[in-house]
């Protein structure tokens, strides 16, 4: 039966365990790394080892960084008074991307999921709360995590938890949206009730 | 609305099945175990993405095969459209309208309409709290996509306070962390209770004339909501006080469900309470009795459809002859002048009971359909 050699196989387990790559993807992934040029293929090693001993979490916001601290936070042009708390660094990477916002960051690790065994004190909540208590110059806190369940519990524990350190701080929610470019016959209906009822002002 | 063309691939004791529709009235007879329930499951199963007797849809697959596909071509009042799904052994079920693969199965929920009475559905009146909940979710999910993204949202939201709760009795859980919950909890909550309530309100009255012309006895169907109570005629307009209404409760039994370790307010826990001529049905009923108001509340709920969405869903009648009597029966296929379109099935030999003027017969057997020449 065994008629992939040990290393082989051990490197198809590995890709394998990589999300969204299912064994048949491992496998082809596993064959292109051995019969590939060499350079590619220890180009990839390195940069797995190199990623994995330079990339650490900035120390303020939790976003990656290869120093103390992250780019976004030592960018002084960036307002100083605004953090937007999101729930993982993907919604980070895509604020940024949308170029719109031009304020700081803190990234929690997840959102509040009884389910999963993840309650307040584990997603990075202490880190956010000492650092407002700290910084007298933050005015606003901008709650961007995720529209689900979930992203919302979070969202209205970390308001709770803010109102509570009595600060004179302003809290917000971001708007929950119409996709742009998108056909409203094709929005579903609570996507479309929720734009509505936080509808702005033209 | 109605249905033209109705396609089945693997799906059930079905091979491959087209089935072209005419006519408003269709009534498919055959031998037991030939695929009569089957065909009604995948026309239930295109309006619903839910089938009526199985929670694990690959169950539908055709013994032996991977996938099922069943698709369906209706005309009503939002054009003519094509639904569709492909289910896979797993379960998996990938959703398609007009032949376009959906993002969501939610977004085909409704768009064909159908209201599904079996003859299990004594149950309606006779069974727990759950199967009168379902009736009014299976109803009110078709008709607006908001509520069945509601409910689902609402139910996520249960699941994760009752693991809260459960966590709280070794004492790990601070206070703060349930309010986050009951927050949503409330909104949703309140939401689909109002939702349900003003669905009652109508169902209410249509089940009502129903049971006074089967039997002239007085049917009363009201809605408990286990965190507001009898809701009064202005309180659809006071949702905000409502919610704030729900939050206070669920605080003050929060000691409460923390010992019991799940929550014991909210839609989850609603019933819908059925008296005729002042007396608890579900008590005090005859079977005869239970079974006219399981014809009236099915009715009602085809009623209600016509005043929310201005057409009738499609109604499918399964095996109805074995499970009524003569009076009730009659009272039902008057009520299919109505306007809906008509599935129904029959064995052969109850098949002298069932004259329905204008109707189009088809054989079921082993897995196929013939229709019938007229006369037959
Ligand atoms: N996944 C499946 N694959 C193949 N055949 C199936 C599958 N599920 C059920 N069947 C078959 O379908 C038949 C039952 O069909 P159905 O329930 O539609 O019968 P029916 O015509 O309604 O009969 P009755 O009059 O007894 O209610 C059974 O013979 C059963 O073995
Ligand atoms: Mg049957
Ligand atoms: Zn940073």
């Amino acid at each position: 039966m065994n008629r992939i050699t040990p290393a082989l196989e051990r490197l198809v387990a590995e890709l394998g365990k990589l999300p969204s790559v299912g064994p048949k993807t491992a496998f082809r992934q596993a064959l292109y790394i051995l019969e590939t040029d060499a350079e590619i293929a220890d180009g990839l090693a390195l940069a797995v080892r190199e990623a994995r001993s330079k990339v650490k979490r900035c120390k303020l916001c939790y976003n990656y960084t290869e120093e103390e601290r992250c780019s976004i936070c030592a960018d002084q042009s960036r307002e100083q008074g605004t953090i937007c708390v999101v729930s993982g660094i993907g919604n980070l990477y895509a604020i940024e991307r949308s170029g719109e916002y031009n304020g700081l960051y803190h990234v929690l690790e997840g959102n509040i999921s009884p389910l999963e065994g993840r309650g307040p004190s584990n997603i990075r909540l202490d880190e956010l709360v000492s650092r407002l208590r700290g910084e007298e110059t933050v005015k606003e806190v901008i709650l961007a995590t995720n529209p689900t369940v979930e992203g919302d519990a979070t969202a209205m524990y970390v308001r709770e938890q803010i109102k509570s350190l009595g600060l004179s701080l302003k809290v917000s929610r971001i708007a929950y949206g119409l996709p742009v470019g998108g056909d409203i016959d094709y929005v579903d209906d609570l996507t479309l009730s929720r734009a509505l009822s936080s509808r702005l002002e033209m | 609305m109605k249905i033209k063309y109705l396609r089945l691939n693997d799906f059930r004791n079905y091979k491959s099945c087209r089935l072209a529709v005419e006519t408003r009235l269709n009534v498919f007879l055959g031998q037991n175990a030939q695929g009569k329930t089957n065909l009604l499951e995948a026309l239930y199963f295109l309006a619903t993405a839910r089938s009526p007797r199985t929670n694990s849809a690959g169950d539908m697959v055709k013994w032996e095969r991977a996938e099922a596909g069943i698709s369906a071509q209706l005309e009503g009042l939002a054009g003519t459209n094509e639904v569709g799904f492909v289910i896979g052994k797993d379960g998996r079920k990938k959703p398609y309208l007009n032949r376009k693969l959906q993002r969501r199965v939610s977004q085909l929920v409704g768009v064909l309409k159908a209201v599904f009475f079996m003859p299990d559905d004594l149950a309606l009146i006779k069974g727990g709290p759950s199967e009168r909940r379902s009736f009014l979710d299976a109803g009110l999910s078709q008709l607006t996509g908001a509520y069945l993204s509601r409910l689902s949202r609402y139910q996520r939201v249960v699941k994760q306070r009752n693991e809260l709760l459960k966590k709280s009795t070794s004492g790990q859980v601070a206070p703060d962390e349930f309010r986050a919950w009951d927050e949503q909890l409330a909104e949703f909550g309140s939401l689909l209770t109002v939702a349900r309530w003003q669905a009652v309100l109508s169902l209410a009255r249509h089940a009502a004339n129903a049971v006074k012309r089967i039997s002239g006895e007085c049917l009363e169907v009201r809605y408990r909501s286990s965190f507001l109570g009898e809701l009064g005629p202005e309180d659809g307009s006071r949702l905000e006080e409502l919610k704030s209404q729900a939050v206070r409760e669920l605080a003050r039994l929060l000691p409460a469900d923390c010992r019991r370790g799940y929550t014991s307010l909210g839609p989850h826990a609603d019933d819908l309470a059925v008296y005729l001529a002042g007396k608890e049905l579900r008590s005090f009923g005859s079977q005869g009795q239970q079974r006219t108001a399981v014809v009236a509340l099915k009715i009602a709920m085809c009623e209600y459809f016509h005043e929310v969405s201005g057409e009738y869903p499609l109604l499918l009648l399964d095996d109805v002859a074995s499970e009524l009597d003569e009076r009730r029966r009659d009272y039902l296929l008057d009520c299919l002048d109505g306007g809906a379109q008509v599935f129904l099935t029959a064995t052969e030999e109850l098949s002298g009971n069932i004259r329905l003027k204008g109707a189009s017969y088809y054989s079921v057997k082993d897995g196929r359909i013939e229709k019938l020449s007229p006369g037959l």
